[in-house]
């Protein structure tokens, strides 16, 4: 091989990761790592059937009776405000499955991406497989 | 025969990915820089060299001359 390198898509960056973040410190927040609030509504969708209302930088829904409030934060990204009197372990709790469930959405979205791209260039898919670790990996031929 | 020019692109679970030009000597596996960063739409944070960038590169006119002196 020649060169390799590794790769922070978009979706997944924060939009002002070299500024100081503005954070608010409230008692009842969790931040997140998701920053695509159209992957965030597909994601309570998929999980929950949620009803969501609001969009853009802030919406809510209910889920299992717990108001959960998603608004972006000064660095791109959204955290989960919550406000009736339930545990906070059982919040994060859901908030770790929503995470976990909006990696898959990322991966899918980056796949699709790149599929369309490279189709787009003219770029030869060869081969496609899925490892045991789940990674999804594109093999195209350059020769054209 | 020409060497096979590949790219390999792995994404992995949480997104993130990995792209890897073979099949190129020397320094012109660079010039596919742009490209990768056009496919995958995203921020190049970390870039190794391999072996075959410190290989020469050979010329499609020298292959070229030499198989005509066979």
């Amino acid at each position: 091989m020649s060169v390799r390198f590794d790769i922070r898509p978009l979706i997944t960056l924060g939009e002002t990761q070299w500024n100081e973040s503005v954070q608010k410190k409230e008692a009842f927040s969790i931040q997140t790592n998701m920053k695509s609030e159209g992957l965030i509504r597909n994601t309570l969708t998929k999980l929950y059937k949620a009803k969501i209302n609001g969009k853009g930088n802030v919406f809510e829904t209910v889920i299992y009776g717990c108001q959960l409030v998603f608004q972006m934060n000064g660095s791109g990204f959204y955290e989960v405000q919550y406000f009736y009197d339930v545990e906070s372990g059982d919040v994060r709790a859901l908030v770790d499955d929503i995470q976990a469930e909006y990696k898959g959405m990322v991966q899918d979205y980056v796949y699709n991406t790149i599929k369309a791209k490279a189709e787009e260039k003219g770029l030869v898919l060869e081969q496609e497989a899925v490892q045991k670790n789940q990674s999804i990996v594109l093999t195209f031929n350059l020769n054209g | 025969m020409s060497t096979e020019r590949k790219l390999i692109i792995s994404i992995d679970k949480d997104g993130n990915v990995t792209a890897e030009i073979n099949g190129v000597k020397g320094s012109s596996c660079k010039d596919y820089t742009k490209l990768v960063e056009q496919i995958i739409e995203g921020q190049i944070i970390n870039e190794t060299l391999t072996s075959e960038y410190y290989e020469q590169e050979v010329k499609t006119d020298d292959r070229s001359h030499l198989s005509n002196n066979l």
